[in-house]
């Protein structure tokens, strides 16, 4: 008999437990400053036993202000080395002096504010794909650390962190139709994923669409997209495997055709014109920028930046739907959808920018 | 759009009488992608939107200066206007004004001592001509394109490792010449496709920023100088890139303006390949 009593009991028992189970699920899930804790699973296979000989109608209809949902955790996107992707909006630049430590209205220019029928937020290039073949950050190489306008060493962490910042319009001196000043930055810095004086090793640039190589300059290699037409520059890349000495170059030499005559061998992977598939490696991201004749020191010398891609896109706006104009365009909004892309985010991730039709 | 009668004339008319014999292999590279004529008519393409662009092997291959051929312009077929129905992303191209300059620009280039059209500069032994090759690579353009004819005393070569001459890349709607002059990168390209619409509010808030009265609006870049120009209704961009950061001609825009005033036609066709 003890035994009937006992399992009777714990019958009793377990279908109250179940149903208290399927209806408290867990004390703390509607508090989010409780720690995780494992939810009991409540799919069907759980649920009472169809079997049962209770019937369904005497089991009272859950509240759904006492059954709260966990709150779905928010959608990010991750990067390949575990880090969260996050961007500073289209057309802001970078406010922080670091070398007094304090923030400043203009500090480096005033971004692309949007033009008549651009929104600062338009993406130009739909469809470009990342141009790099890792991870990376895109922010200024003249107010951030290591640049003539700003304290500390280029490969401080600062620099290789999210989130991204634009520059396109940062205070220049070179014409750029899209800035409120007739003048600025032309295009958009990017960091590669890590400082090479630093962690060592090649990062490489690849190409953001289908295309060709229309020409390879001193510093620069742009790339035909076959099919919208735009053009993509890629400045900085390692040019060259072997350079002499160019303090032996006269005045005259380094002036003009310098380069030619002490260095040799391509060290890009690409030659003008090559055709390639978006994704296909194009060259180094590097510090390179050629030489320069220094009248203080009175010798040719090498020039150097940053390391890092300085990437424009040269596009076509016409002004009153008959006429093609050439122009660089603001490049970050589209780095920004690229970049999404490339690490496959959520949809909900993606801002609802208006993009080009084509 | 019509062919005026007089020019039509002019184009069935342009003949080439001189030979190969006397032309340096160097200018003879340079002029024969300087000069070549409007590409015969092709069938009319289909309506819709612009197909993506077919890659042709041979027009990616760089000009080499021993597949040169003389070619009479005599041979060439008149051109014919455009027949395809407006494509809202395609600039309307004012061919009447392409045939008009080129006519101009060839009757300049043959005078003997010849000169060039803008700049003044001999143009030793000058013969309209054009490689076959050449004139297969640009004859489906749908666009005028505008290439330079040669400065004096220049020698036009490419990068190390890559092939000498100038590189010559075309799409139906678009077009990239390339090359390298003393240590300095040149690159002229051209392109008939619209991506974006701005207004006139547009325009006048800025988008003519730099513009001169020209129409060329000429910039200094982080490597060299930049010119931008709308010309027959194409967009049209002119670039300079020099290794040496105190490369004069980089610095001021004496030698790009030069450049800029040798450009002609140099072919394109109305009906183009589409």
């Amino acid at each position: 008999m003890s035994y009937q009593r006992d399992a009777v009991m714990a019958a009793i028992a377990a279908v109250l437990g179940g149903a208290a189970l399927i209806f408290y699920p867990s004390g703390g899930a509607g508090d989010p400053s409780s720690p995780p804790v494992d939810i009991p699973d409540a799919t069907p296979d759980e649920s009472p036993d169809e079997t049962s000989d209770e019937s369904p109608d005497t089991i009272p209809d859950p509240d759904p202000e006492a059954d709260p949902a966990p709150d779905p955790e928010p959608a990010v996107a991750m990067d390949e080395s575990g880090s969260q992707f996050s961007y500073d909006p289209p057309g802001e630049l970078t406010k922080y002096d670091y070398r007094d430590d304090a923030e400043e209205v203009g500090f480096s220019g005033i971004g692309f504010e949007g033009a008549a029928n651009f929104d600062r937020n338009y993406v130009f290039a739909p469809g470009m794909d990342w141009p790099l073949e890792e991870r990376g950050f895109p922010n200024s190489q003249v107010y951030r650390p290591g640049g003539y306008q700003s304290a500390g060493g280029q490969c401080d962490i600062a620099n290789y962190d999210y989130p991204w910042q634009d520059n396109f319009c940062e205070t220049r001196g070179h014409g750029n139709a899209f800035c409120q000043t007739g003048r600025g930055h032309q295009g958009q810095d990017i960091r590669p994923a890590s400082c090479p004086p630093v962690t060592g090793g090649a990062h490489m640039a690849v190409a953001a669409a289908d295309g060709y190589i229309s020409n390879i300059g001193s510093i620069s290699v742009w790339l035909r997209d076959g099919e919208s037409g735009r053009t993509y520059w890629y400045m900085h890349l390692n040019h060259w495997d072997s350079c002499g000495d160019p303090a032996t170059l006269s005045q005259a030499q380094c002036n003009s055709g310098g380069i030619a005559s002490i260095c040799s061998g391509n060290a890009l992977e690409v030659e003008v014109g090559d055709e390639v598939s978006a994704g296909d490696l194009i060259g180094e991201v590097s510090n390179w920028f050629g030489i320069g004749w220094d009248s203080g020191r009175n010798r040719c010398v090498w020039r150097a930046t940053t390391e890092h891609l300085h990437f424009e896109i040269h596009d076509t706006v016409s002004p009153d739907g008959d006429t093609a104009a050439s122009m660089r365009v603001p490049p970050y909004s589209s780095l920004v959808m690229a970049y999404l892309d490339r690490l496959s985010a959520d949809p909900a991730l993606y801002p609802e920018w208006e993009e080009a039709e084509y | 759009m019509p062919v005026r009668p007089d020019l039509m004339k002019t184009l069935m008319a342009c003949p080439v009488t001189g030979s190969m014999a006397g032309l340096a292999a160097a200018l003879a590279l340079a002029l024969t992608v300087a000069a070549p004529g409007f590409a015969q008519q092709t069938a009319p393409q289909p309506d819709g939107p612009p197909p993506r662009a077919q890659i042709d092997p041979r027009q990616v291959q760089p000009v080499e200066r021993s597949q040169f051929q003389i070619q009479d312009f005599s041979q060439l077929r008149p051109v014919r206007p455009e027949t395809q129905e407006r494509d809202p992303r395609l600039a309307v191209i004012d061919w009447t004004a392409a045939y008009s300059d080129r006519a101009r620009q060839l009757a300049a280039l043959r005078q003997s001592p010849a000169t060039t059209a803008a700049t003044g500069a001999p143009a030793q032994g000058f013969q309209p001509q054009i490689s076959d090759r050449s004139r297969e690579r640009i004859q489906p353009v749908n666009m005028p394109v505008l290439l330079p004819t040669p400065a004096s005393g220049e020698s036009i070569t490419t990068r190390a490792g890559g092939e000498a001459g100038m590189m010559l890349v075309t799409r139906a709607y678009f077009y990239d010449a390339a090359w390298s002059v003393d240590g300095m990168s040149v690159q002229v390209n051209g392109t008939r496709l619209i991506n974006h619409r701005g207004t006139a509010v547009a325009r006048a808030a800025g988008l003519d920023r730099g513009r001169g009265a020209d129409g060329y609006r000429i910039v200094t870049n982080e490597s060299g100088l930049t010119a931008d120009f709308s010309r027959y209704g194409a967009a049209y961009t002119v670039t300079l890139e020099c290794g040496s950061g105190t490369d004069p001609r980089c610095a001021d825009e004496v030698y790009l303006r030069d450049l800029l005033g040798r450009l002609i036609v140099a072919g394109g066709n109305p009906d183009g390949e589409g």
